[in-house]
């Protein structure tokens, strides 16, 4: 009963008018951004982030949530019109999303990818509110030793979990840890790689970072390819799915949601993998395999489902342990960050409102995609059709006033052209900027932790080995990196990238 | 002989980022182990980004042929200047020409932008965002002039 009389704190908490107009200024903000063609959902969270920051820590992190899931759905949607996926989750979308829009089905389509999602989400609350505290209480027991070897985990599955090579991944951690440094030590405070310029004092910001490294990268990068967008199905009608549909659909939600709670949950997975492994599951169990690609229902049901119940439960290692599984995930403990909030069990047991008051936004936020976003579609689907030469210069405007607007200062401007060319060197070199965001985000705590680590142990780098709990969380990373580098699963994981 | 562009270069440019880790950081105090000083941890990573880029730089003389993508300079430099314009412009001309300049340049960087198009939306934008920005949000800026 635990769970529901901490559910009714976080009810009570979000469901104030102010809260409420919070999240549904959020799923609009994130739902007209992330269906733009050309933003992704993690450009669409950096865009928007500078929004949230004059507004009240729990008002901030609901209006976040609700910007999430409006950037997922947004996702979606382009994926299933205009087979673009935003991001490598919705990938799976597109193959039978776009060929039911083709038939004229889209409406069923982004009606069926809403409802799996709303109930994968429903699940995927449920699960962040029970096993939550349990990390929680298990977490209680680490020390900085501790931390430091899960961190190490965290950050390892994030790059097994990730497309491209292994030892790049692993570099673009390090130069992420590196330059998270940046700035005053706090304890012995040296200025450190601050080259002189009195605003890195405080460290890199992180608006200039991502906002360089994803929203105006992105702009540059979809410049190169001459925008060749075929909209489809001028007039989306039958929004309402079948009987039919209804009936081939709802167990492969249960069965996506299934996968996706689960995978969601552990560290790196997050929801690309949950998605690939559902349609997977649907194509193997189906009757007829060959409906797949040609617009088979289960092949959104399924994958659109665990894709969002994996986005809901990667919530639970950043909201227990502090440990980002995504790049999401690091712009939402980044925000956080700015807010004065260090995600991990402390806030739990100290801010239980915070808490439980996002877990409930989540829920919230689920609903009201459905409920106001659905019958908005026709609103959504003209956005699609701005042409994307009107469309960049207002979203480069957009990311220099938001950053201009939080920190006033031009440094800051110069910061993200600076991070916006080497997010494209890194881009043209292969290198993927997620691990970098990841190992930036963790890099002050992870120093921390090391420090201490060695304090305690009086110098003794065995101390990480020794604590029995940190010796398996190494052991798990270790295991990890093995499978990684045995052929038969890189071949299979090659594969799942391959798209 | 090197095949691989993209790892070569990216190995370089870790090795570049690692060195100027180390040169920059020479002076921090690196301490014990036991208590670390400031320099500890960012000489350790400088180093081991060093090493990566070595192995990476070196993996590339076998491995897959993949050159380095081919860079389109017209977008990246007419962003590169538009959002230099920005940032130069706001504090001395005001809020609205910032917009104005950013959108144009900007605009240029694609070749399928039309000046009838962009030259309206430029202004159009200016004035929503002066809306928003400073009349709603009342964010201190100046609309002309500097601030």
């Amino acid at each position: 009963m635990d769970i529901l009389h901490n559910l009714a704190i976080g009810f009570m908490a979000a469901a104030s008018w102010q809260n409420l107009s919070y999240c549904l200024v959020g799923c609009l903000l994130g739902t007209l951004i992330g269906v733009l063609p050309g933003i992704g959902p993690i450009a669409t969270i950096a865009m928007l982030l500078p929004a949230t920051y004059g507004l009240p820590p729990l008002g901030a992190l609901i209006m976040l949530a609700g910007i999430y899931y409006g950037a997922q759905y947004g996702g979606s949607t382009t994926a299933i019109l205009v087979n673009m996926p935003g991001e490598t989750s919705s990938v799976v979308t597109c193959l039978d999303g776009y060929q039911m829009a083709r038939r004229g089905r889209a409406g069923a389509a982004l009606a069926v990818a809403a409802l799996g999602s709303f109930f994968a989400g429903c699940v995927g609350t449920i699960m962040v509110a029970a096993f939550g505290p349990l990390l929680a209480a298990f977490s209680e027991k680490f020390t900085s030793v501790e931390f430091f070897s899960l961190m190490v985990l965290g950050l390892l599955s994030a790059v097994v979990m990730a497309g491209g090579g292994l030892l790049k991944a692993v570099a673009m951690i390090v130069v992420g840890l590196l330059l998270g440094l940046v700035g005053t030590d706090v304890q012995s405070g040296t200025a450190r790689y601050t080259f002189d310029v009195s605003e890195l004092w405080d460290g890199i910001g992180f608006l200039p970072l991502v906002m360089g490294l994803f929203g105006i990268n992105e702009v540059m990068i979809n410049l190169e390819q001459t925008q060749r967008r075929e909209l489809l199905a001028t007039k989306i009608t039958g929004l309402w799915p079948t009987r039919e549909d209804f009936r081939q659909a709802w167990p492969a939600a249960l069965r996506g949601t299934a996968l996706g709670s689960v995978l969601g949950i552990l560290p790196g997975s997050g929801s690309v993998l949950a998605s690939f492994a559902s349609y997977t599951l649907e194509k193997k169990i189906a009757r007829d395999p060959s409906r797949f690609g040609r617009g088979a229902i289960e092949g959104v049901a399924g994958p659109e489902a665990a894709n969002n119940a994996a986005a809901q439960t990667s919530f639970i290692p950043l909201l227990t342990l502090g440990l980002p599984s995504n790049v999401v995930m690091a712009l939402m403990m980044g925000a956080m960050i700015i807010q004065g909030i260090a995600p991990g069990s402390v806030v739990m047991d100290k801010r239980p409102d915070l808490f439980w008051g996002m877990v409930a936004s989540m829920w919230i936020g689920n609903l009201m995609l459905l409920v106001i976003n659905l019958p908005m579609i026709g609103i959504w689907v003209r956005l699609l059709r701005i042409p994307y030469r009107l469309l960049y210069p207002c979203i480069l405007v957009l990311c220099l006033i938001g950053i201009y607007s939080v920190s006033s200062s031009p440094t800051d401007l110069l910061l993200t052209v600076v991070f916006a060319l080497f997010g494209y060197g890194l881009n043209k070199l292969g290198c993927e900027p997620a691990p970098l965001i990841l190992g930036f985000i963790l890099g002050p705590s992870m120093e921390e932790n090391f420090r201490r680590s060695l304090v305690l142990s009086q110098g003794d780098a065995l101390v990480f080995v020794q604590r029995p709990l940190s010796l398996a969380l190494l052991l798990a990373a270790a295991c990890l990196l093995a499978v990684i580098v045995l052929p038969q699963i890189r071949k299979s994981r090659e594969d799942a990238f391959k798209d | 002989m090197v095949r691989n562009g993209q790892d070569l270069g990216s190995g370089l440019l870790f090795i570049a980022i690692g060195g100027v880790g180390l040169w920059w950081g020479r002076e921090y105090e690196l301490g014990t182990t036991a208590n670390m000083g400031p320099g500890f941890v960012p000489m350790a990573l400088s180093g081991i980004l060093v090493l990566m880029g070595l192995a990476i730089g070196l993996r590339a003389c076998r491995g897959a042929n993949t050159a380095i993508d081919r860079v389109h300079w017209r977008p990246v430099l007419l962003l590169t200047l538009a959002m230099l314009a920005f940032a130069g412009l706001i504090r001395t001309a005001g809020f609205a020409p910032a917009i104005v300049a950013t959108v144009i340049v900007a605009a240029l960087a694609s070749r399928e932008s039309r000046a009838r198009e962009f030259v309206p939306l430029s202004i159009g934008l200016a004035v929503v965002c002066v809306l928003v920005f400073v009349v709603a949000l009342r964010q201190p800026v100046a609309i002309f002039g500097a601030s």
